[in-house]
């Protein structure tokens, strides 16, 4: 009975019309997305390019990846590292008596016991 | 000293209580009949006087007031919605009059009587004048980043197909024996968004506004337990294991037109949909323009707690012992898993459908976050995907159907609108 009392016809649009509706607002929308960003890089796209340009030409330090392929290409064609001398040595340092800082002179010396 | 002190302030207080019988009887009234009054007015009266169904109200509450505390089920919701279903159900509290909201408009002029009016009429005054759910959309807004939408335009199909399962359900509650507008109302819920949901109800069904923000909000928690075996079902292990290509760049320009385009061609289309996709996109605008950080930030927090605390107290308050224990709510919890399932399975079988035709394939998994439910579940989509092949990470492309599902299931609540508001 309860089946009977309902208006299919109307239960039926509205599902019809409901789901169309959605699909074909957000299929447009898919179309108004895509050709807002390809409207977008093409106006400033040009603008871009000459915008980047002077930073190309001023940046002439290499990225760290390029840094590390150029040392990488440079240790593969050399194939060594720096030649090190293997020899240690030690540094003499001659410090001459001075009595300024000798410390035989120092104020404190009469109190300690 | 200080114990005279004490036995001063005794003999004085039995003093005033043995006086009270004869001040009172100089005014025509026994003591008797006071305390008679008083113990009548009690809550406590007021259940034994056949109110007995407010009690397995309150009960209902703290099983909610559990499930939020505890369980950490959308606590930040949960939490004021069972407080709100508390406070509405205490005999003689007198909080929430629903004989002012009857036949689903506000009878304005029952409010200037301010005997008969409670804190939670007033507040509630904002759920059915459709504020708070627009209040809340601005904050979802500026909380959402339309990025990976924007990036995979496609992802809107997903969207979409997510939607199917609010006309599937709406149809199951005709047959079930519900009208038109509270079957619109109950097959919102597959949409997933909690907001959408409320201010559809509000509308349509304002009666049944208690058990759907209830059913919604509770299955939106359960999306990590839902979802998994309704998509490890229709997906094979080879389509779960698809790795998908990285993302494009999305330029802040872009994010900038994008809620500005999306407002005026959905308004225009489909006008009733006009103030959820307009609240949405003002508070997306507000987030990607960086010229009004601090509004962005108020919007985030502040005005987004602010309303959620009331948003979620009135919708508690609709949930009286009358409107809530009867066969209907259980008919629409039972319906409201249907309509979550039959949303996840229309993403998925979307997604497999449109693998057929596109060459880079998409996973399927990420056509179950077309059902809003924003980010639960995505996270669900990402989860799955990683079981399936530990080195996928599907987070980011299953966000794009997950922000559409939000504009689609906001569409959808516009042509409801239309057709039956």
């Amino acid at each position: 009975m309860t089946m009977l009392a309902i208006d299919w016809g109307f239960a039926g649009l509205i599902t019809a019309v409901g789901i169309g509706v959605t699909f074909v607002l957000l299929i447009v929308l898919i179309w108004v997305i895509n050709l807002q960003s390809e409207l977008i890089s093409k106006t400033f796209s040009s603008r871009k390019k000459e915008a980047t340009k002077p930073a190309v030409t001023t940046d002439m330090h290499p990225t760290p990846h390029e840094q590390a392929a150029i040392a990488m290409a440079m240790h593969l064609y050399f194939d060594a590292h720096d030649e090190e001398p293997h020899i240690i040595t030690i540094q003499e340092v001659e410090r001459r008596y001075s009595p300024w800082s000798s410390k035989i002179y120092n104020v404190r010396n009469g109190v300690i016991k | 000293m200080k114990h005279i002190k004490k036995y001063l302030l005794g003999i004085a207080a039995m003093a005033a209580f043995m006086l009270t019988p004869f001040v009172a009887g100089a005014q025509e009234t026994s003591l008797g009949e006071s305390m008679v009054n008083f113990m009548n007015d009690t809550g406590f009266a007021k259940l034994a006087d056949g109110n007995w169904l407010c009690l397995v109200m309150i009960g209902i509450s703290c099983v909610l007031l559990y499930l939020a505390i505890v369980k950490k089920f959308e606590p930040l919701l949960l939490l004021p919605i069972a407080f709100g279903m508390l406070l509405t159900n205490l005999p003689g509290a007198g909080m929430y009059h629903p004989e002012l909201f009857e036949g689903g408009h506000v009878h304005w002029a029952d409010f200037a009587d301010t005997n008969n009016t409670g804190i939670l009429d007033y507040i509630y005054l904002g759920v059915k004048l459709g504020l708070y759910p627009c209040i809340i959309f601005i904050g979802v807004g500026a909380m959402t980043d339309f990025g990976p939408l924007l990036a995979n335009p496609k992802s809107f199909l997903l969207g979409a197909a997510a939607q199917i399962g609010i006309f599937a359900t709406l149809l199951i509650s005709l047959v079930i024996g519900f009208d038109f507008k509270e079957a619109a109302s109950i097959g919102i819920i597959g949409g997933a968004d909690g907001p959408t949901a409320i201010y559809l109800t509000s509308k349509l069904a304002p009666h049944l506004l208690g058990p759907i923000a209830v059913a919604a909000y509770s299955y939106m928690a359960l999306v990590p337990v839902i979802q998994p075996p309704i998509m490890k079902a229709l997906t094979t292990k080879k389509e779960r294991e698809i790795v998908m290509t990285q993302l494009r760049k999305v330029s802040k320009k872009e994010k900038i037109i994008f809620p500005i385009v999306v407002t005026a061609f959905v308004s225009l289309l489909l006008p009733s949909a006009a103030a959820l996709i307009g609240c949405l996109m003002m508070g997306n605008l507000m987030r990607e323009c960086g010229v009004v950080e601090r509004i962005s930030k108020t919007v985030q927090n502040e005005l987004m707690n602010i309303t959620t605390i009331f948003l979620g107290i009135s919708v508690g308050a609709t949930a009286t012992a009358d409107a809530f224990l009867n066969l209907k709510t259980l008919s629409i919890l039972v319906v409201g898993v249907v309509a979550f399932g039959l949303g996840s399975a229309g993403g998925v079988l979307l997604a497999k459908f449109m693998n057929l035709f596109l060459k880079n394939k998409i996973n399927p998994l990420i056509g179950s976050a077309g059902v809003s439910a924003v980010p639960m579940a995505a996270r669900v989509s990402q989860i799955v995907g990683q079981e399936a092949n530990p080195g996928n990470f599907l987070l980011m492309h299953a966000m794009g159907p997950n922000v559409a599902g939000v504009v689609g299931s906001a569409v959808v609540a516009g042509v409801l609108l239309s057709f039956l508001g």
